[in-house]
């Protein structure tokens, strides 16, 4: 009884104890996330303000204007298709990102997880070194190469391969080519993280039981390196669909992502609720493809998450 | 056991780090014919090239120089996955991500067998090595006993010509080693498939093989049955590293025919019936097993004598260290049959006995 009683003690001791060492993150996540995203959720329920900001007026015109456009003459309502384009090739953009980040950094990972344990770490090094500079001066790094009187089109040029510059400035390409340099690290890192604690003798193995060189790569080093890939595709699409820096550069004005809308809302559009449902939608988007892409990834070749 | 040959390794060479300043010369020109169901054993100490030569068996290696014939064709050029040839790996390399089923089945399916034969093949195999039970486990699920069995199992499955075993019972402890070797030798006898097992356990070898050939530093010394090896080792090395043996150098004092008399020094002379072509005046070493010398009753000739320093009972036998007035003492293994201890006093005169027949003249 009277160790029961102590028991009972010691452990309400230890919640109290944890419930105080947790504080420091929990404010965190209050102050940092939870918090902020409070505020665009009932941002998102009001009636913007005349020179921005919000009046504290209840509207769901924010949420409908996200999908919907309403005529100012004569009321008619119809499919914001301006928004779906938007949200569309943002989606799009995000994609082939990752795609092309998964193509050219899996193979680099791929690269370095091979190289003798010694040297691995410059290559490592030299795959984080684009973080050193700042976002903005690399993304005008590359409008300097590939704009109309850039690097590229010179040198084409120069050497006869083309009359006229190639228009590759303000294109999806463009962005794509911005985003992917951009994002790549953040593909091949985790990738690596996995393929450093594959054990290669596998390959041997399967070698041995006559697979080919294609089959070895989709049944045994793909299955176990699945854990970066996903990590890595994450790390990758989710930024790409918020991107605002790369699509405002290299996509100029005309070709607009989501963060450039949402940025667009918070200012020359002074439309604040606008901005915020469309920041919940993007979140809402992400969250839906991260949990359809983790589930499917898992199914796929009865992967046992580690 | 055919007498066909499975495997023919001819002058195999395989240099490490050619043309820089750390060329390895793991094998050097290596030749050696390998019989169809035959177990065959690659013994010698780490480093010896044993395992180089299973890698060039097995495709993860080309050779430097020289060809391998698999039933009389060139194989050294094919890839590991077009070689009928499968491999046991010493850490056994077995996927994790898999059941214990569709580990066996791997080969298989690469092989593009049908759904139907991969399954009565999978489940045929597990019954083999006795895993029908646990054959929806995970690899980390099983023990490391059992993970052999699954190796094992995944390079039978697809009916290789040869099964090569690189160490594979290196990582288990003594009574499931034993229990493995029974195994081994019984899936050998089972399957009819030729197996290539590669070992540093002088013990294992002579057990389970139809012959042995030890190597070392990327040579084959000698190639035979196990009796073969441990009476007539070729070498010094050989006697030394296969069991346990006394050397004692000597010198050849006059031959006649195939009788050797031998000089070993302060008036002792020997006869010994030896191939060995040794010309007189000629310094040679020779081998003697511990278990082959024994201590000389009274009334009989004795060939050495010397003090005993040391006496050691290990239960079946008791080893008798004397010294003889040389740099190593001389060791006397007798089997202790009566169950009684014969007590010698340390420090006491012993007079060893040696059959002539049991002499080994070794290249000195």
């Amino acid at each position: 009884m009277a160790t029961d009683n102590l028991e009972a003690l010691a452990y309400k001791k230890e919640v109290k104890r944890n419930w105080l060492l947790s504080t420091p993150a929990l404010i965190v996540l209050v102050c940092a996330a939870s918090g902020p995203l409070l505020i665009m959720v009932l941002f998102s329920f009001l009636t913007p303000g005349d020179y921005g900001g919000v009046k504290w007026k209840w509207s769901t015109e924010a949420w409908f204007q996200v999908a919907f456009y309403k005529d100012i003459f004569d009321d008619t309502v119809t499919i914001a298709d301006a928004h779906l384009s938007i949200l569309w090739r943002s989606v799009r953009l995000s994609f082939l990102t990752t795609l092309t980040a998964f193509l050219l950094g899996f193979p680099t990972a791929y690269f370095i997880a091979t190289r003798p344990p010694e040297t691995r770490n410059i290559w490592l090094f030299l795959v984080t070194i684009p973080f050193w500079t700042n976002l903005l001066i690399r993304t005008f790094a590359i409008l300097e190469i590939i704009r109309n009187h850039g690097v590229i089109n010179s040198f084409l040029l120069a050497v006869g391969a083309i009359d006229q510059p190639l228009d590759m400035l303000f294109t999806d390409i463009a962005i794509l080519l911005g985003m992917t340099y951009v994002y790549i690290p953040l593909m091949i890192l985790p990738i690596y993280a996995s393929m450093e604690r594959f054990d290669f003798r596998l390959v041997e193995a399967a070698y041995d039981l006559y697979a080919s060189r294609w089959r070895v790569l989709r049944k045994i080093i793909l299955p176990l390196v699945k854990p970066g890939v996903i990590a890595g595709s994450i790390l990758v699409f989710i930024p790409s669909l918020g991107a605002y820096v790369t699509p405002r550069v290299l996509g100029g004005g005309k070709n607009l992502m989501l963060g450039n809308l949402i940025e667009l809302q918070f200012g020359q559009g002074r439309n604040w609720p606008l901005g915020a449902a469309l920041s919940l939608t993007l979140l809402a988007i992400v969250m839906i493809a991260l949990i359809f892409y983790v589930r499917s990834a898992q199914k796929d070749g009865g992967g046992h998450g580690h | 056991m055919g007498e066909t040959i499975a495997i023919d390794i001819q002058h195999v060479s395989k240099i490490f780090g050619a043309q820089s300043d750390q060329e390895v010369r793991a094998l050097d020109d290596v030749s050696v014919a390998i019989l169809q169901n035959e177990f065959f054993t690659l013994l010698g100490p780490s480093g010896c090239g044993k395992t180089t030569l299973l890698r060039l068996i097995a495709g993860f290696e080309q050779p430097t120089n020289g060809s391998i014939l698999l039933e009389g064709a060139e194989i050294s050029t094919l890839p590991p996955f077009e070689r009928p040839v499968n491999t046991v790996f010493q850490n056994y390399a077995l996927f994790p991500h898999m059941t214990v089923a569709q580990n066996i089945g791997f080969g298989l399916e690469m092989q593009a067998r049908s759904k139907d034969e991969v399954t009565s093949t999978v489940t045929e195999m597990l019954d083999l090595v006795r895993m029908g039970a646990l054959k929806d486990r995970r690899i980390d699920q099983i023990s490391g006993g059992q993970q052999q069995r699954v190796a094992l199992a995944r390079a039978l499955a697809p009916r290789p010509k040869v099964l090569l075993l690189d160490e594979p019972l290196s990582a288990l402890d003594l009574k499931l080693r034993k229990e493995m070797q029974v195994e081994l030798k019984r899936l050998q006898h089972e399957t009819g498939i030729t197996f290539v097992f590669v070992t540093h356990d002088q013990e294992e070898a002579l057990t389970m093989s139809d012959r042995v050939a030890v190597m070392n530093e990327g040579k084959i010394l000698q190639v035979g049955r196990a009796h073969e090896i441990y009476n007539r080792p070729s070498d010094r090395f050989v006697a030394d590293f296969i069991g346990d043996t006394n050397f004692l150098s000597a010198q050849v004092s006059s031959r006649a025919n195939s009788i050797l008399t031998v000089d070993l020094g302060s008036g002792t002379y020997v006869q010994i019936d030896s191939q060995y072509d040794a010309q007189p005046g000629q310094s040679i070493t020779l081998a003697i097993r511990p278990e082959q010398a024994r201590l000389a009753n009274a009334d009989e000739e004795a060939m050495m004598q010397g003090t005993l320093i040391d006496c050691i009972y290990i239960g079946t036998d008791t080893h008798y260290r004397i010294d003889i007035g040389r740099e190593d003492p001389f060791v006397v293994r007798v089997q202790n049959t009566s169950g009684e201890r014969a007590e010698r006093d340390l420090g006491s005169a012993i007079r060893i006995a040696v059959d002539p027949i049991a002499i080994q003249v070794l290249k000195d």
